[in-house]
């Protein structure tokens, strides 16, 4: 252990680290748990799932060219334009905004690596697995065909019973896994591991971005993941949520689609503009205008998107009042964007501006994004989008929002951070040519799709009468569109041309102000070999002076010790440090875990229920392996951590990110059960066939004894924590805990025995999904409980060390009120259908 | 540098959390009382049960950002200089709860006019 850093040489203290947090080579890479290896990854792996939803639009454009054409028919059809739009909006989209965070955020921040390293792993796993199983599907004729939103009834088992719905159902919702874990990591990360110093007011704005994005996806995703286990479970097990025929409603799936679907539109493009936020200042030699300002905006942007979801709906009969509602929202949205397209044009205006290439890519944004914004507020009032509702209108305003808000600040985004990816610098040959080919072609294709949509071209129809007269804007956007595709092409191989015989770069090479530049380029495994003291905004540091200072061991924890992975945790507001984080080593672990579910999936895929069983099992002993090997079993005193100062490890201080990372957890969970109770009450509210003949019972005494179990074992469960903290043993409460959880398992499941045929009708459907969503918490919570007990019989807890037994805490808190509150909506269920109640 | 306050972090998101609640209150209620027949039962005048309900229910979600935007407006500190990150939060909060306020205004616009449920 060298602890002083006045010890070590610069050099030496750079191997040490190199040593501990290096991924190992060979079969080892498949263990790499650092966010600059997986950030890399992802963005690849992106922008080759990129790469095939391109090939596929190339092949819709040569489909519509002319009008009655044969080049595919229309099932090959359906299945590429569903698989073009599920790849893009899926696999590339979500997963490139990932990767730019997950390499960059500990960059920004000051800090080591992310949150929770193996975290990142698992996500990047679930993310290939999932979207393999996608392209698997594809390449095998069985990909999804229904559309890349999935309406009811045509992907119910009648209209679609072969297994291409389940494909996007199980392999979309386990790349979902990925965003919702990227999600936590990101708040985690931005909220907990910045460098000391770096105070709210202070982080890099493009944090702020990506925080107030991860908490849209925190929020976002959980009705989507809801939605398509309901619609799995009906392909599946015929429980009616989405039949009409049976009391379900197929504007439910709309409902719970777009709840997602439209923030998901924001979740895209503010990271990007986060990026755009970084650049413009760079090139404007001007600090950001209105940085706080922006914030306000990008706030005000997270909750107006959740506001908008029905405009997607806006013709299926909705009355007059609600569908003002939702016009509103959707016009009102507008302002905070244009507030910060306007901080960008006053940066500029109050700079000294300088052209290069990401700038050249930043104004195609400019013109194309402003264009899909003022469609999009076209098509927010309600006359207009009647007329063009499911038109290429639609299409073609999409395509300018997403390219614009998302494409092009990302192609900008990777002229400007390849010295930092590469250490290379750009020699700028092909990235002209590339930018007006894309640029061109683009607006080629897209803006004479605005024409053939007022026109009346439907959109997913395969193909059109000639009678029509679609024929020549169609062949001039597809003559766009490959024109558009040779210009990707000429990207990638610049791209390609520079990482590899580029001429090497010094640091920060666009003389930028914030603090990722602070690092080598390209960068160590550990980012920095010391954490910066930030004593200004972030936005306005010195990357030249700083680098070399940290790389010396100048700042924070500028040492090594105990072969641990270190680094900084503060407090969130004014980022004093708190704790010293310990990060995991390299581990195969989530790449098993990730294969367990793969495995599970597939289990499902192919129908084999009974078998799906022991992948779950599988899982759930190897997410205990990840839990068993981290903490100690003794007490760490105070640790140094440089400046002379001290603070505790993590897992003895009162909110660790672990911590914070369960709480963000239970509210998405906290989501998918308001979702589910919106559900059933939407049905009970707006399908047919409501009440139904013959309703499902809730059994109350059982359902009231699950109740009183649960809240008993969460009583137990902060008894326990209570008794560790006054140093008694917690044995004893643990274990009540956990057989308090057994009873109200056992009373939920006879609950659900009691519903003879959820087959029935979708009020027994919705009551079985109600009372097995509050039982899946129950089991949880048994094994939450049962670690507890595990851990505190071999000595993991001491009452320094509670931190287990704290995070149990909060899931059987959680599931007591989950527990009552489904147990209160089946009982309500229930009764409102004219159901016993016994 | 003021002392911060657990609170100061969340109080940003304030003004626009009332602003979700009632948006879905006010949506959920309708769709309520379109199912209940509350479009047809008067209570004054021209005035049925449903308008009366969404209308109280939008001037109590105005009523509800206006009072946080003036407790946060209490909150806020006088200069808008270098006052540190609780001061930062403070005026964060503030202004994001009149753009609050004014979204509840603009939304629920229509509450006292439009056609309330489907024929």
């Amino acid at each position: 252990m060298s602890a002083n850093p006045d010890m070590i040489s610069p050099i030496k203290l750079h191997k040490e680290l190199a040593r501990l947090w290096d991924t190992p080579p060979g079969w080892g890479r498949f263990s790499a748990v650092n966010h600059t290896v997986l950030g890399k990854r992802f963005i690849i792996a992106a922008f080759v799932f990129f790469s095939i939803g391109g090939v596929l639009a190339m092949l819709i454009r040569a489909q519509l060219a002319t009008s009655g054409s044969a080049f595919v028919g229309p099932e090959i059809y359906g299945q590429i334009f569903t698989m073009h739009g599920s790849i893009m909006m899926f696999l590339f989209a979500i997963p490139m905004f990932e990767g730019f965070a997950i390499y960059l955020l500990p960059k920004l921040l000051g800090a080591r690596d992310m949150a929770f390293p193996r975290l990142t792993a698992f996500g990047f796993w679930c993310y290939i697995f999932g979207g393999s199983i996608l392209i698997v599907a594809m390449l095998a004729g069985v990909a999804p065909d229904g559309g890349w939103f999935m309406y009811t009834p045509l992907n119910s088992g009648v209209y679609s019973p072969g297994i291409n719905a389940d494909v996007w159902l199980l392999g979309i919702t386990f790349v979902e896994i990925s965003a919702l874990s990227a999600a936590v990591e990101i708040i985690v990360s931005v909220l907990k591991l910045r460098a000391p110093g770096m105070s709210i007011d202070r982080m890099p704005i493009m944090a702020w971005y990506l925080l107030i994005t991860a908490f849209m996806m925190l929020f976002g995703f959980p009705p989507l993941i809801l939605g398509s286990v309901l619609l799995e479970l009906e392909r599946a097990f015929d429980l009616p949520f989405f039949d009409p025929t049976r009391g379900g409603d197929s504007l439910l799936w709309q409902h719970l689609f777009w709840l997602f679907g439209h923030p998901e539109v924001y979740i895209i493009f503010l990271p990007a503009a986060g990026a755009i936020s970084m650049m413009i200042p760079t090139f404007a030699r001007h600090e950001l205008v209105g940085y706080r300002t922006i914030i306000v905006a990008v706030i005000a942007v997270a909750f107006l998107s959740f506001g908008l979801w029905v405009h997607h709906m806006f013709t299926v009969g909705i009355p007059h009042l609600a569908l003002s509602f939702f016009s509103a929202a959707s016009g009102l949205v507008a302002i905070p964007t244009a507030i910060q397209i306007f901080a960008w044009i006053a940066t500029i205006a109050h700079g000294r501006p300088r052209f290069d290439v990401p700038m050249l890519y930043l104004g195609g944004f400019f013109v194309v994004f402003i264009i899909g914004g003022l469609t999009g507020v076209m098509l927010a009032m309600v006359p207009f989008n009647f007329q063009a509702h499911d038109t290429h209108f639609v299409v073609a305003h999409m395509h300018y929002v997403l390219v614009g808000g998302f494409v092009f600040p990302m192609l900008a985004a990777a002229y400007y951070w390849l010295p930092h990816f590469t250490g290379r610098t750009s020699d700028h040959r092909l990235s002209v040519p590339a930018f007006w080919m894309i640029f061109g072609g683009f607006n080629l294709t897209f803006f004479l799709m605005h024409l053939t949509g007022l026109l009346g071209m439907p959109r997913r129809v395969e193909t059109y009468p000639m009678e029509a007269k679609w024929d020549w804007l169609n062949l001039v956007s597809s003559i766009g569109g490959f024109i558009m595709a040779i210009g990707f092409a000429l990207f990638v191989l610049d791209i390609v041309v520079q990482a590899r015989f580029g001429m090497p770069a010094r640091r920060n090479p666009w003389q930028a102000r914030t603090l990722e530049w602070a690092t080598a380029t390209p960068p160590t495994s550990y980012g920095f070999a010391s954490l910066p003291l930030i004593e200004d905004r972030a936005d306005r540091l010195d990357p030249e002076k700083l680098g070399p200072a940290l790389a010396r061991g100048d700042g924070y924890l500028g040492f090594t010790r105990n072969g641990w992975m270190e680094t900084l945790g503060v407090d969130m507001v004014t980022a004093r440090p708190t704790e010293v984080v310990v990060l995991p080593r390299s581990t195969f672990l989530p790449l098993w875990t990730a294969l367990a579910i793969g495995s599970f999936v597939l289990c499902l895929l192919f129908k084999f229920y009974w078998l799906s069983l022991l992948p779950v099992a599988v899982v759930v002993v190897l997410f205990l392996m990840w839990a068993a090997a981290t903490g100690n079993r003794e007490d760490t005193p105070p640790l140094d951590i440089g400046h002379g100062q001290s603070a505790e490890v993590h897992w003895q201080v009162e909110r660790p990110p672990s911590w914070w990372a369960m709480t963000f957890t239970l509210a998405a969970d906290g989501v998918v059960v308001t979702s589910l109770i919106f559900s059933a009450l939407f049905l009970r509210v707006v399908a047919p066939d409501w009440p139904p003949a013959t309703a499902a019972a809730a059994p109350t005494a059982a359902l009231a004894l699950a109740v009183i179990a649960s809240i008993a074992a969460a009583a137990a469960g902060r008894f326990g924590v209570g008794r560790l903290k006054a140093g008694a043993s917690p044995i004893a409460a643990q274990a009540a805990c956990l057989l308090l959880h057994v009873v109200a398992l056992a009373a939920l499941a006879a609950g659900l025995a009691g519903i003879d045929d959820a087959t029935r009708h979708a009020q027994a459907a919705m009551l079985a999904a109600v009372l097995g969503l509050a039982a899946l918490h129950v089991a949880i919570g048994i094994i939450f409980a049962g670690f507890g007990l595990w851990r505190a019989a071999n000595g993991y807890v001491s009452p320094r060390r509670s931190l287990d037994l704290r995070i149990g805490g909060l899931w059987h808190d959680a599931t007591a009120v989950i527990v009552l509150v489904c147990v209160v909506s089946g009982v309500l269920l229930a009764l409102a259908a004219g159901g016993e109640v016994w | 540098m003021r002392a911060h306050r657990s609170i100061d972090l969340p109080l940003v998101a304030a003004g626009f959390t009332i602003w979700s609640i009632g948006f879905v209150a006010v949506y959920g209620v309708l769709s309520l009382g379109c199912a209940a027949g509350w479009d047809t039962v008067p209570v004054l005048g021209p005035v049925t049960l449903q308008r009366a309900i969404l209308v109280a229910l939008s001037l109590g979600t105005a009523a509800a950002t206006a009072a946080v935007t003036l407790l946060l407006a209490r909150r806020r500190p006088a200069a808008t200089g270098q006052g540190g990150p609780t001061d930062f939060l403070r005026i964060v909060a503030f202004y994001t709860a009149v753009a609050a306020t004014a979204s509840v205004l603009f939304t629920f616009s229509g509450v006292a006019v439009l056609s309330s449920c489907v024929p």
